[in-house]
């Protein structure tokens, strides 16, 4: 017994070499919420299923880098990482969800709260899929299902984002903003494409009246979206697509589900942000990410009204946010703003000011 | 009858047996990330299942050449439950079935397992992922210890760029069967993740004390060595397989274990939530 106590101690000793100021973090996995439409949409709709678990990988490949290689050329992430994720990765997408911390161990290790949100709500984007293409659902059953899938995700107030919209100054107007739209305009436009089909997907599901509507129209928004990558990064969006402008119907009939997405999305460039910016000391970015995290989950942070949110989301231009993701012409829209310039609104959605850097 | 044949076999081949039985104490993890003890290597990581998650270990089967003409086959259907926060409660049935030339095949429950698996924290840049288990065997069937025995773990798993390591101990607490079962185990292992192919592949060495009554007089060896290769494979987004193979390394006649399985997840829908 004395030896086996020496070996595991002389083992913890030189594996795991402990610090005086240990982070301790107490995160934990949930289960999806368990349903009949679990996967529908991943069976139904395998191109689309498929792009989002590239898309996963793009998120945490990105922050893997930056964390890891905050002194790497811009290419390691402009153009390597850029041109396998857009000529293979997009090309092949994986069939299934990948493992975001083999991707992504260094940063799972930084901000592992951060990440469980992340998770969290991507749990909540493929099951919204899942509710909206099962076909063996009414509208009233799909309102019902979206209704309780609200519930299963609020029950983690440790993990969720808040049900309150955030004014953009919370992504756009702190001191370490606009780093990474700055230094990765194509790997910035990229990730505002993947959100623009994160959201816009939902368009197609509710407006399309049949089945075979909604199988033609996400083929569309596919399509549209892979419009999008040649030439980059001048067809992406050059702000942050607003789900209420994207996916307007969704947004209007589901403002909560809505809103979190764009909490979501708005909190993945804050996090980028972070990362990138050379003035953050690495020391001090864990503690400014949980900062962002919590002012994301709390109610009270930077909150604006429902109406101001959708006013903004519109003012906003839908042309420089990609463009509808239903009803579209043939060629992309042109952007009326410069890429990654900044727009200042009220609570209430009213313009109060814009600029292109701080 | 089958009592006094496992008996029998059990003084003449612990050490094989052991490892068989190990691989019913599973844990639970549907997705191939996770691995679990015994699937495929009895080294596992310092995960645990889903808050109310369930997992369905399908047949997971081990199949231990003990000695030349003697093999221990064992079927572990195993059921886990993320009962709460960071905790898994995990019940194994294994059963077993010994062919040797003297006594011909004979098959038996080999008790109840019961292990409650704690994970202490999630792993942080400072702290690796830990977790505490505390377990109990319990004597049930023809194959199943005489009395009740119970096993203290305790896991780590740091995660690195190119990969994994993990670090297991356990402990026996006090047991009618002292003679025969090993007191302690710590294993070592390193796995690395294909992600594209949902794929995990990794090695361990397990350390295990020799059971007193298995030590050859004279021999002086008291620790019996293990090493492992195995597989985990995601096989859709709720069924994983595994495939692992085993070896002692220590003096004597070489054993060898193979193992395969499938682990199937799913939840029930809390009250709270149901239609």
């Amino acid at each position: 017994m004395k030896r086996f106590l020496l070996l595991c101690a002389l083992l913890l000793a030189q594996l795991f070499p402990l610090r005086v100021q240990a982070q301790w973090s107490r995160v934990y996995d949930q289960f999806y919420m368990p349903a009949e439409h679990n996967f529908v949409f991943r069976r139904d709709y395998p191109a689309a299923d498929r792009l989002f678990n590239a898309f996963d990988y793009g998120h945490a490949i990105l922050y893997e880098k930056l964390w890891t290689r905050p002194d790497a050329p811009t290419s390691l992430l402009e153009t390597r990482e850029y041109e396998f994720l857009t000529t293979r990765l997009l090309n092949h997408p994986p069939k299934l969800p990948l493992v975001e911390e083999a991707i992504e161990p260094m940063y799972a290790r930084l901000a592992p709260e951060a990440k469980a949100m992340f998770e969290w709500a991507h749990l909540l984007h493929r099951q919204v899929y899942d509710v909206l293409a099962d076909e063996r659902l009414s509208d009233a059953a799909k309102h019902a299902e979206l209704t309780r899938l609200e519930r299963y995700y609020f029950t983690r107030r440790d993990l969720a984002f808040s049900a309150q919209p955030k004014n953009m100054s919370l992504m756009q107007e702190q001191p370490y903003s606009l780093a990474f739209r700055q230094r990765y305009p194509k790997f910035n436009g990229l990730i505002w494409a993947y959100h623009w089909l994160q959201v816009g997907l939902y368009e197609p599901l509710v407006v399309g009246q049949t089945s075979a509507e909604r199988q033609a129209l996400v083929a569309g928004t596919v399509a549209r979206f892979r419009q999008m990558l040649p030439g980059a990064p001048e067809g992406y969006p050059t702000v942050m697509p607003m789900t209420a402008a994207i996916a307007p119907t969704f947004a209007s009939r589901w403002p909560t589900l809505a809103i979190v997405f764009d909490n979501l999305h708005s909190m993945h460039d804050v996090i980028s942000d972070i990362l990138a910016n050379p003035e953050v000391p690495r020391s001090g970015k864990r503690a400014l990410i949980l900062k962002a995290a919590a002012a994301y989950r709390d109610d009270t942070t930077e909150v604006m009204t429902v109406a101001g949110w959708r006013k903004m989301s519109l003012a906003m231009g839908i042309e420089n946010q990609g463009g509808p993701s239903v009803g579209f012409l043939p060629p992309l829209p042109t952007p009326t703003m410069a890429r990654g310039a900044v727009m200042k609104h009220d609570k209430d959605g009213n313009m109060i000011g814009g600029h292109h850097d701080h | 009858m089958a009592r006094r044949s496992f008996g029998a076999l059990r003084s003449a081949s612990l050490l094989g047996v052991c490892s068989a039985l190990a691989v019913s104490a599973a844990h639970a993890q549907t997705d191939f990330y996770n691995t679990d003890r015994g699937r495929p290597l009895e080294t596992e990581d310092a995960l645990v299942i889903e808050r109310s998650a369930f997992e369905l270990q399908l047949a997971p089967l081990t199949r231990t050449r003990v000695t030349r003409g003697v093999t221990a086959w064992t079927v572990a259907p195993e059921l886990a439950w993320g009962l709460a926060p960071r905790t898994q409660l995990e019940v194994s049935l294994p059963i077993a079935t010994i062919e040797a030339p003297a006594t011909g095949a004979s098959t038996a429950l080999a008790g109840v397992e019961v292990e409650m698996l704690h994970s202490l924290n999630a792993e942080t840049m400072s702290l690796p992922a830990l977790a505490v288990g505390a377990g109990v065997h319990l004597p049930a069937g023809g194959a199943g210890p005489e009395r009740a025995t119970g096993v203290l773990r305790a896991l780590a798993t740091r995660t690195f760029a190119w990969g994994r390591m993990h670090l297991n101990g356990s402990s026996r607490l006090g047991s009618a069967d002292d003679a025969l079962d090993p007191q302690w185990s710590a294993g070592l292992a390193v796995d690395r993740t294909f992600v594209f192919r949902s794929l995990l592949v990794g090695a361990e060495v397990v350390a295990r004390d020799v059971a007193r009554a298995a030590v050859a007089p004279g021999s002086g060896q008291r620790v019996a060595w293990q090493a492992g290769v195995g597989i985990r494979h995601q096989l859709n987004p709720r069924l994983a397989g595994d495939f692992g193979v085993r070896r002692t390394l220590s003096a004597g006649e070489s054993q060898w274990t193979v193992t395969a399985g499938a682990a199937y997840a799913f939840a029930m829908p809390s009250r709270g939530e149901a239609r």
